[in-house]
């Protein structure tokens, strides 16, 4: 049994994200890494990319081969070799006590590690990617895919989910569900506070007299973007003053740009692209009321654990969130936010005039936000279920 | 006015690491898989007549799909394009370059494509059972 002595943990990021250090996987990893920090353990990460990484943490970076980036998925099986023969020379000079991977398609390396060096193999999983490829993106080598993702599921020593319902899910998929750890995601409320302030950003940008409705995040998919640009119309129908303000960037852009040139008002909108993690707070200060109007996937239930969700909570936000999932769990109607239906642009609108007109109700759900984001959702507690997933694994050993 | 296709960069470190003014710049944020839209991309750049036409990513050497790019300023007739990134380098279009070392070499891709694909058909089930084995 391991006690509490430090441990040293090795991150390991497959997917090929090019040059981009922003987003919301940038997020995740920083936050559990700097929770792992908190708690006095040493990380480091190894990553096919550029990668911005708290202080202290060492970053190796196994690219992918220049040969294979014309055609799409071709690069990522053949990957697997690449990584695995480099990845070897790395933990002979890190000596990590056990691999935290990050999922990603086409990849088996944490199952290969595992047979070969005994190394502990705790997957973090926020999607199954046969499902999420086959119903968001383009399904290309199913087999190959299948294969891979078979292989780490059931290698792994733990699993790593960020909600209930993506549990059910992998239970569903055939994973045993007896590995399977919800650990929802997290924020720094040391990084993310009210007092931090917009660092002149709201007079920089001429909003200083405006309301402002925002949102972060990427625009995919499952974040609800296109239901809070439909809200748009109804908002500046009953907030006058008010701007909406999207921070962030993804391949959802053009739908909402299209919304509201056709709704007349794509001149109360802002869409700031992709912002440094470091700015992320700054813009959240600017905020009036922040929204998090997520939606269910077509034939399955929301499987997310918004990091903006907590993000909103810790800067003491009043929250307006629809109640899908998670959200309908972490957000308590009334008490640190207000929960709207799924898909409902002029009832998302409503609540956020309820914001708007209630200056003690919107102090009241920002206070208790924040309360709650300290107590129950820092990242460290989401490092040390990590841990405690770890020790039962080399307790059973 | 230039045309710059952004991949995932921004406008103004672009314009300022090769010294454009960002004024005379009209920018389409895309996805890189939209590369694979040959209507979106080829009709955007025959919209209207431009002083030039860019992509613009972050870093060169992370970048994707650079040969449909360089294709599509074939296609299109800009044949003083460039494939820009933030730290000022660029990857210009060369009509010499793209017939006697890029078509070759995504000839070479093609084909290595292939064999990795084939190759991996006949590796991953294998690996599969070796590795899940009790």
């Amino acid at each position: 049994m391991v006690s509490d002595e430090k441990v040293k943990v090795m991150f390991w990021r497959t997917e090929f994200y090019g040059a981009l250090t922003e987003g919301g996987t940038v997020s995740l990893h920083v936050g559990k890494i700097r929770g792992f920090q908190k708690l006095g353990h040493e990380v480091f990460y190894v990553s096919s990319g550029p990668m911005k990484l708290p202080e202290g943490v060492k970053l190796y970076q196994i690219p992918y081969s220049k040969l294979y980036r014309n055609f799409p998925e071709v690069l990522h099986p053949n990957y697997n070799r690449r990584s695995i023969n480099a990845i070897i020379k790395i933990i002979e000079k890190e000596q990590p006590n056990f691999l935290h991977k990050h999922h990603h398609d086409f990849h088996y390396g944490g199952a290969w590690l595992k047979k070969h060096l005994g190394l502990p193999f705790i997957l973090h999983v926020d999607g199954i990617e046969y499902w999420v490829k086959k119903n968001w993106g383009k399904l290309y080598f199913s087999h190959l895919l299948r294969w891979a993702e078979d292989t780490e599921l059931e290698a792994s020593d733990a699993i790593i989910v960020i909600s209930d319902s993506l549990k059910r899910q992998l239970v569903e998929y055939g994973v045993n569900g007896d590995k399977i750890h919800v650990v929802p995601n997290g924020v720094h409320p040391d990084q993310f506070y009210p007092e931090i302030g917009d660092k002149g950003l709201k007079k920089s940008l001429g909003l200083e007299d405006r309301f402002i409705v925002g949102y972060t995040g990427t625009f995919g998919r499952w974040h609800g973007v296109e239901v809070l640009a439909e809200s748009v119309k109804h908002i500046v129908k009953r907030i006058p003053n008010a701007v909406v303000m999207f921070v962030g960037d993804g391949d959802l852009r053009p739908k909402i740009e299209e919304i509201t040139k056709r709704d007349g008002v794509f001149d109360k909108i802002m869409i700031t692209g992709f912002v440094p993690f470091t700015d992320i707070p700054h813009y959240l200060s600017m905020f009036d009321v922040a929204v998090s109007p997520c939606i269910n996937n077509d034939d399955n239930e929301f499987f997310n654990s918004p990091v903006k969700l907590f993000e909103y909570m810790a800067m003491g936000k009043p929250i307006v969130a629809s109640s899908v999932g998670q959200q309908g769990v972490v957000i308590e109607n009334g008490v640190n936010g207000l929960l709207h239906e799924e898909k409902q642009p002029e009832e998302l609108a409503e609540r956020i005039f309820e914001i708007y007109s209630n200056k003690d109700l919107a102090d009241r759900l920002g206070k208790e936000a924040r309360r709650r984001a300290i107590e129950k959702h820092d990242w460290k507690f989401n490092a040390q279920a990590i841990l405690d997933a770890y020790k039962g694994v080399v307790g059973k050993k | 006015m230039k045309l710059m296709f952004l991949i995932d960069a921004k406008k103004e470190k672009l314009c300022s690491a090769h010294g454009m003014n960002p004024d005379d710049v009209e920018v389409v944020k895309i996805d890189d898989k939209w590369l694979a839209k040959r209507k979106i991309i080829l009709g955007k750049m025959k919209e209207k007549k431009y002083e030039n036409v860019y992509f613009g990513c972050i870093k060169l050497d992370y970048q994707r799909f650079q040969f449909f790019m360089k294709l599509y300023f074939l296609l299109s007739g800009y044949i003083g394009g460039a494939i820009i990134d933030e730290e000022g380098r660029a990857n210009k279009f060369s009509f010499v370059k793209f017939i006697f070392k890029e078509i070759p070499m995504i000839i070479i891709e093609a084909v290595a494509s292939v064999i990795v694909i084939i190759y991996s058909y006949i590796k991953f089930p294998i690996m599969k059972w070796y590795l899940t084995k009790k």
